[in-house]
């Protein structure tokens, strides 16, 4: 799967210290769907697929300088859609034909970013946000077969356990003298569809030039 | 059956015939006519003629030659719609034998593939005991039902061209419940049913805990447990359901991909044009990786570009895989 975007922010709308963003990604690939044999008497079944996402965002903040902090509260909505294509299984006896599946999603999120110096090349930052489902379609799996009682098939979605999640995160960035810095980021997330948080690590390396 | 409808015309019934009162009892059919058989005393007669498949040359007597191979009881179970193929079963003297019949082939014991007349026990004729008959395709190509091998029962399907089929032995190697091959109902199965076309049957079946399962057999040549299939296509189905969900929320998350750049500092854009080459530019490389004990872990490399521009705009792309 490959994801492409792109944003453009505004440090100042209006000379003022409000701040926006807008972007977007798309992201696609084929994907290989399989059906094991694991339980007993089952036949192992495979198809190939195409998964396609895209998402739009737009955020607004605010920049405060507060205690020598860089402070951000923000509002951002963020609206994501998936899809995957129709497709039917290769089997040796009872192939299954699964129709297209969307899900698709619309949140909001509020939370405050922020940012201070541990020391002239150190920069810690941290976050809370809390996402808001303000829409979500989660659409059945449907599909059919020659499966004797089992000629048209509809699953159930994943069922959502949380239409509210906290986001938590911190990070590091090490500066360095030829413009060049390190990051290394943490986030915890509470899960949609369990009870589970999600947890992101990330690390990474920017030169400006 | 055959019976004589008010207006005259044929009425097809499905049934199995059984005259207790004689010690064997031959399978008949009866086509319209006038003819009433003789040294077959109380066989029901009517106006119609009544055939004994197992007569094949209609003499009254089931000599025990190839074509009269049916010396002992024998039963019908099932007949094809307009009446030309009969699936049922026969006693040849030894044991209970799966036959079709037709009016051209008369009746065929299933189990002698050869048609010598002995049931030698090789890979075709594996059906060594009884066997019987439960469904019959429209067409009559295809027959179910179970015979035994000499250790237990097992469903079959039998055509012209493959035979009578253990379809509970997978690998078709002569041994039901080879290690690795799939094969679990080791120790009773038996057809229950067919599809009109014969693609697909139906039955039930012993697993290695005893208890009998349900199974249905496609044209892929595995007795599939339909319980256990059902499970694994809803399970699939949700687990589908689950990683577009995860994908869903990944893309919500990647479209909030951002770097930093810090604002130009002497750039007069639109007054120097020489100056074009000074814009703060930002290269990021990362990688990162999401966890959840119930959901997939993602795992995702990406690069990330941004320009600042005046006006406080910063303007970026990235692409990850």
């Amino acid at each position: 799967m490959k994801a492409f975007g792109g944003f453009v922010r505004g440090a100042s709308l209006g000379n003022t210290s409000l701040t926006w963003r807008a972007s977007f990604a798309t992201s696609g690939g084929n994907i290989t769907i399989a059906r094991d044999s694991s339980l007993t008497g089952t036949e192992a079944a495979s198809g190939n697929s195409n998964l396609t996402s895209q998402a739009a965002s737009f955020e607004i903040g605010n920049n405060i300088l507060l205690s020598g902090r860089e402070v951000s509260p923000y509002l951002r909505l963020t609206r994501a859609i998936t899809t995957r294509d129709a497709y039917t299984e290769q089997a040796n006896s009872f192939p299954i034909a699964y129709s297209e599946h969307i899900q698709a999603a619309t949140t909001a999120t509020v939370g405050v970013k922020m940012r201070s110096a541990l020391s002239s090349s150190v920069a810690l930052r941290y976050g809370l946000g809390l996402d808001f489902d303000l829409s979500r379609n989660d659409a059945s799996i449907e599909g059919t077969s020659q499966i004797p009682g089992m000629t048209s098939i509809s699953v159930a979605a994943p069922a959502v356990q949380n239409n509210a999640r906290l986001l938590v995160t911190s990070g590091l960035t090490r500066f360095f003298d030829n413009g060049s810095s390190m990051n290394f980021d943490l986030g915890l997330q509470q899960d949609t569809y369990s009870s589970s948080t999600t947890v992101i690590g990330s690390v990474g390396y920017t030169i400006q030039f | 059956m055959i019976a004589k409808q008010q207006f005259g015309k044929p009425h097809m019934h499905k049934s199995k015939i059984v005259n207790n009162s004689k010690k064997i009892l031959p399978t008949f059919v009866l086509l319209l006519g006038t003819t009433a058989l003789s040294g077959l005393p109380n066989v029901a007669m009517a106006d119609e003629e009544m055939i004994i498949i197992a007569d094949t040359n209609g003499d009254g007597t089931i000599d025990g030659t190839a074509g009269e191979w049916a010396t002992g009881n024998s039963y019908t179970d099932a007949i094809s719609p307009d009446g030309s193929f009969i699936a049922g079963r026969a006693d040849d003297g030894t044991a209970d034998r799966a036959f079709r019949w037709d009016a051209t082939n008369g009746m065929v014991n299933l189990a002698d593939t050869d048609g010598d007349g002995v049931i030698d026990g090789s890979a075709s004729e594996w059906a060594t005991g009884n066997s019987y008959t439960d469904a019959i395709s429209s067409d009559g190509s295809f027959i179910a039902g179970r015979a035994n091998d000499g250790t237990a029962d097992r469903a079959f399907r039998w055509d012209a061209t493959n035979g009578m089929v253990n379809i509970a032995d997978t690998d078709g190697d002569g041994v039901v419940g080879t290690p690795g091959s799939g094969e679990w109902a080791t120790s009773f199965s038996t057809a229950s049913a067919m599809s009109s076309d014969g693609s697909v049957i139906v039955g039930y079946a012993r697993d290695s805990s005893n208890i009998l399962r349900a199974f249905m057999y496609g044209g892929g040549g595995v007795m599939l447990d339909a319980t256990n299939t059902q499970t694994s296509i809803v399970q699939n189905a949700s687990a589908q359901g689950a990683a577009v969900a995860s994908v869903n929320s990944s893309i919500s998350a990647i479209v909030q991909t951002e770097i930093e750049v810090a604002p130009p500092v002497h750039l007069n854009f639109f007054a120097d044009p020489q100056s074009a080459n000074k814009l703060p530019t930002a290269i990021n490389i990362m990688a990162s990786r999401s966890s959840n004990e119930n959901a997939s872990n993602i795992s995702i490399a990406s690069i990330t570009a941004a320009v600042a521009l005046p006006n406080e705009l910063t303007v970026g792309g990235f692409a990850a895989l």
